[in-house]
């Protein structure tokens, strides 16, 4: 019976096979019921077609509104987070973005001269073949501006060039892509036609659609979901440059968060509007509507009792046992490359709050560099320890090249 | 099938055999046809050169030729007069301001990574190599032609070729030849030539040039001033070196203000200028900037030792150079081995028959000199001075910025009720340190190596003994713990408070006769207190801290620290100077010294000592 619904699954979709574990090139076609055993495929399937269409429409907020209604674990406290109401300012005009444009016009004499002296520099620096960009906008003179010594200028210029050489290099190999299909095409058109799904027995489910299934997990688990809370108070111990490589790694959290089968409730608490890794976040599209999470500027203390609050900091002594339920974990919203203080063993001292780090030196042999991880690779390892309650399994996404590899 | 194997065998030792150059090369061949810029120097150097890099190396001009390190061989020896001379043109153009810039001074000449992208490039800086200065030279239509063949190869040199050619012949002294680039530039060359270039040129004439760099220097100023009216930090180091060495080296004092705008300017900005302010005479303009210098933590480079000694021979007086001593002494500046051996230069010199110079090495713990026996002055820390630090030590450490960084509140004023109760004690332990010593190589528990060393204070030199650890230690095994109970007074902070600021704190507050034991050099705690507390943070750490202890089974060995500080002391009969040669530090007792004697009948004027003496009042 469940073989009729097997699906055909697009190569970009593996990570939904990894969930049911098993190798994608051969189960998936000797064992057809597999992928129905994925809880991500079955909640796809077995939800209503509403919810695809809807997923972040207006009808689809009201959807949500109605189900706080109902009694679960969580509900009732997440319920009352204010979320912050940002559309509403972007209408109004009063846009909390600044304008570098029209700063950088009205500079005092000083600055102004100070902004000569440095845009000189930047010249001289590319004279001497120093690592600069090509383009540079307002926006980044004005962050140049405020740093008060040419090593941390330099190195804000060798962070954008590092970026910029980055996007082209995607773009030469996009359209390097783009020349070699379009010559295929040339050489024989009849293959054209190939390009078309045949007639087939299995659906295909594109990407667009997995991001719907991954949005209604994501609105159940505002409803439902344990909450998960990044705390974004660390801006003032971050250059602009690490606050980039934040929101980059929030990027990312998100979208392992949405291709989970039980993902966690994401509160992004003391976020300040005005700060510069809200503009940057609006710049990645993360904040509104699509957005499936709350950003409130107030802080954790406010939303949960402290008993239930767990700040994951490496730098304490315990260790956590498994990842509990019924505890409200803290994800410290810092790249600290510039600034290494145990900044958030102290907050939590200071908060009373409980703190625990992950038991990586129980299960791992450490090699080589810091034991710093990403908040994506944190993420991955609570999620994949609530799963499975094993510690190994969650370590996996560790790279391994920070492990010692002849003992391991 | 077994050919199959051959083949494959045979391919392996193919591949094996290919030199690593050959690799290399393709290597970069590959990541050259990518589009992409090269990295500055500094990650440069940081990636291919990295850490073994130790600060200590000669430049590469220095290996050329083959002056060895100071670390193997006696310093007495290896210097001829030639050497000292050409060591010290090289004290060269320090390629950036800032601290981990200085380290860059020293190592290899700067932009070699440049030059590997091209070929064209790196010929021509084989060539500044292989010739000695100044003994080619290329017309217009050699630029022209240099040019063209550098910018087909690599069209990012477009922009940067001149300036590069003009760094190359500048680390090599090429000035003629530099000439040349820029006259090419402003007539031949489709562009005008760069303000980085211009810069580069007025500093190159500023250090190599000849009889009419004034002139040339001069009038190169005026047309980067009328390119730009303003300098950033980069072209305002190159036009500080350059204009520094003319007539109006009074301009570079608005330069600097300049570029203070922007960076914070280093030794390489401060030293051309203090240089010509002692070469002008004007000497308070150049003791002043000499404690600017010194109050952002950098030392001089050695042009300025070189023109002291320059006046102070052609005034026949030793006045200006132990003003500089002074300086020196209150500073806390190590004298190179390259300095060090100008100042016995000087001495032998300008009096042969008067002075006899010694290099020696002082015993710091009993303070007698290897080289005449004779005991130097035990050097006391100002009272003031050490006021100071017990006073600021406590908020700028362990509070700092945030007091839940190393403890908290409730921890802290424990402590200090603690302290306040059972002080002044007489030695402080650091017990963590003292436990884990030789990470248990001496045969002995961790917890015994403590007890072993608690007895040695506590029962065999009758001293009030504090123990300062974390609280996990109240596990360890009860006996030895007992017993350190019942001998010392004991405080356990919280597992996740830094114990180390607990230790500092409480050997201050027992006032300036208590010792503390620790292996810990306490680098960042100095760094925590600022750098005026630098100095001083040293010579008390010199004087009271015990780092070199070993507790086996058969007896404890502690070595006691330094009680001498060696600064350049005078006395009667002469100096002793104090270099650094790579062997002195925290742990060793002993210091390299230049032992200066006076030979003649009329023992040296105490006058003058006197003098400095007032200078540093409050230090002594």
């Amino acid at each position: 019976m469940t073989t009729l619904t097997a699906v055909r699954i697009r190569l970009s979709n593996f990570n939904l096979l990894k969930q049911v574990k098993c190798d994608p090139s051969k189960d998936l076609f000797t064992k057809q019921a597999v992928c129905i055993r994925s809880p991500a495929v079955r909640s796809f399937i077995s939800q209503p077609r509403l919810f695809l269409d809807a997923a972040s429409s207006a009808e689809f907020q009201n959807l949500r509104q109605c189900h706080l209604c109902q009694k679960r674990r969580w509900s009732n406290v997440t319920a009352n987070v204010p979320q912050l109401d940002l559309d509403l300012e972007e209408e109004d005009g009063s846009s909390p973005r600044v304008d570098a444009t029209k700063i950088l016009q009205n500079l005092s004499p000083e600055d102004a001269r100070k902004l000569k002296i440095i845009k000189l520099e930047f010249d001289v620096i590319e004279q001497m073949h120093g690592m600069v960009p090509e383009k540079m906008t307002d926006e980044n003179w004005l962050v140049a501006l405020k740093m008060d010594s040419k090593s941390k200028r330099q190195r804000y210029y060798t962070f954008l060039k590092r970026n910029e050489m980055k996007d082209n290099s995607r773009r030469r190999k996009q359209e390097l892509k783009q020349q070699q299909r379009a010559e295929k095409q040339e050489e024989n058109p009849e293959e054209e036609k190939e390009s078309v799904p045949k007639s087939t027995l299995f659906m295909t489910i594109y990407s667009a659609t997995m991001h719907k299934a991954g949005n209604h997990r994501l609105a159940h688990a505002m409803q439902f979901g344990q909450p998960l809370i990044f705390d974004m108070d660390y801006e003032q111990y971050m250059r602009h440059q690490d606050c980039q490589n934040l929101v980059s790694q929030l990027l990312m959290t998100y979208g392992k968060n949405r291709d989970s089968p039980d993902p966690f409730h994401f509160i992004f608490a003391s976020l300040s509007p005005k700060g510069k890794v809200f503009s940057m976040l609006q710049k990645a599209k993360m904040t509104g509507q699509h957005f499936m999470g709350t950003m409130t500027d107030r802080s954790y203390l406010d939303l949960f009792p402290r008993e239930q609050l767990v700040y994951l900091s490496p730098h304490c002594r315990e260790t956590l046992k498994e990842v509990n339920a019924n505890d409200v974990y803290i994800i410290g919203g810092f790249n600290d490359k510039s600034c290494q203080k145990p900044i958030s063993l102290a907050r939590a001292k200071e908060q009373g709050i409980r703190t625990a780090k992950f038991p990586l030196d129980s299960y791992l042999l450490w090699g080589h560099g810091s034991k710093r991880l990403t908040i994506d690779q944190v993420l991955a390892i609570l999620l994949e320890q609530r799963r499975t309650k094993n510690w190994e399994e969650a370590f996996k996404v560790i790279p391994r090249r920070k492990l010692n590899r002849e003992k391991c | 099938m077994s050919l199959l194997i051959f083949r494959h065998v045979a391919h392996r030792a193919l591949r094996m055999r290919t030199p690593p150059s050959l690799l290399f090369n393709r290597k970069q061949h590959v990541s050259g046809s990518v589009e992409t810029k090269l990295p500055p120097e500094e990650t440069f150097q940081k990636r291919f050169v990295g850490r073994d890099m130790s600060k200590r190396r000669f430049t590469k001009a220095q290996v050329h030729r083959g002056v060895p390190t100071p670390q193997t061989v006696n310093i007495k020896n290896i210097f001829s007069e030639e050497d000292v001379a050409s060591c010290a043109s090289d004290d060269s153009p320090a390629s950036d301001e800032g601290i981990q810039e200085e380290d860059l001074e020293e190592g290899p000449a700067a932009v070699p990574h440049l030059v590997a992208r091209s070929a064209a490039m790196s010929a021509f800086q084989s060539k500044l190599r292989q010739y000695e200065a100044d003994s080619f030279e290329y017309s217009a239509e050699d630029w022209k032609q240099f040019q063209l063949e550098a910018c087909a190869e690599n069209p990012h040199l477009h922009k940067s070729w001149e300036t590069l050619c003009m760094q190359l012949m500048y680390h090599s002294g090429y000035a003629k030849l530099a000439a040349s680039l820029v006259s090419y530039l402003s007539t031949a060359a489709d562009s005008p030539p760069k303000i980085s270039t211009l810069c580069l040129y007025i500093a190159l004439q500023g250090e190599y040039g000849g009889e009419d760099k004034e002139e040339i220097i001069l009038e190169t100023f005026q047309k980067v001033q009328e390119m730009s009216d303003v300098f950033d930090a980069i072209t305002a180091k190159y036009l500080i070196s350059g204009l520094a060495t003319t007539s109006q080296w009074q301009k570079t004092l608005d330069i600097l203000e300049m570029a203070k705008l922007t960076a914070s300017p280093g030794t390489a900005y401060f030293s051309p200028i203090i240089a010509a302010a002692i070469r002008e005479g004007d000497l308070e303009m150049a003791f002043q900037l000499l404690d600017e210098l010194a109050s952002k933590g950098f030392e001089p480079q050695d042009k300025v030792l070189r023109h002291i000694i320059h006046e102070c021979e052609k005034a026949g007086s030793h006045d200006l150079m132990e003003r500089f001593l002074a300086c020196v002494w209150r500073y806390n500046w190590p004298l190179s081995p390259t300095k060090a051996k100008q100042v016995e230069l000087y001495y032998t010199k300008l009096s042969q028959e008067k002075w006899s110079c010694k290099w020696a090495t002082v015993n710091t713990v009993r303070g007698t000199c290897h080289a005449c026996r004779q005991n130097l002055d035990r050097i006391e820390l100002a009272s003031s001075d050490f006021e100071a630090l017990q006073r600021e030590f406590l908020e700028r450490t362990l509070v700092g910025s945030n007091v839940y960084l190393k403890t908290n509140p409730a921890e802290l004023e424990k402590f200090q009720d603690f302290v306040m109760e059972h002080a002044p004690f007489d030695v402080v332990l650091d017990a963590l340190n003292i436990a884990m010593r030789g990470s248990g190589k001496f045969g002995l528990r961790r917890s015994t190596q403590l007890r072993e060393i608690v007895h040695y204070f506590a029962r065999e030199r009758h001293m009030k003994v504090l123990v300062i650890g974390r609280a996990h230690m109240k596990r360890w095994p009860s006996a030895d713990m007992a017993y350190i109970r019942r001998n010392a007074k004991v405080f356990f902070t919280e597992n996740i408070s830094s114990d180390d600021p607990f230790l500092l704190y409480a050997t201050l507050y027992s006032g300036r006769d208590c010792l503390f034991v620790s292996g810990d050099f306490m680098r960042d705690h100095k760094y925590n207190l600022g750098p005026g507390f630098k100095d001083i943070f040293e010579r008390w750490q010199k004087s009271r801290q015990i780092v070199n202890f070993v507790a086996q089974a058969d007896g404890v060995s502690v070595s006691m620290p330094s009680q001498y500080d060696c600064g350049p002391v005078k006395d009667e009969k002469g100096w002793h100077i104090p270099y650094d040669d790579g062997t002195s530090g925290l742990r060793s007792s002993s210091q390299s010294v230049l032992c200066l004697r006076y030979k003649g009948e009329r023992a040296a004027p105490r006058q003058q000592r006197k003098q400095t003496d007032s200078d540093q009042s409050g230090r002594k």
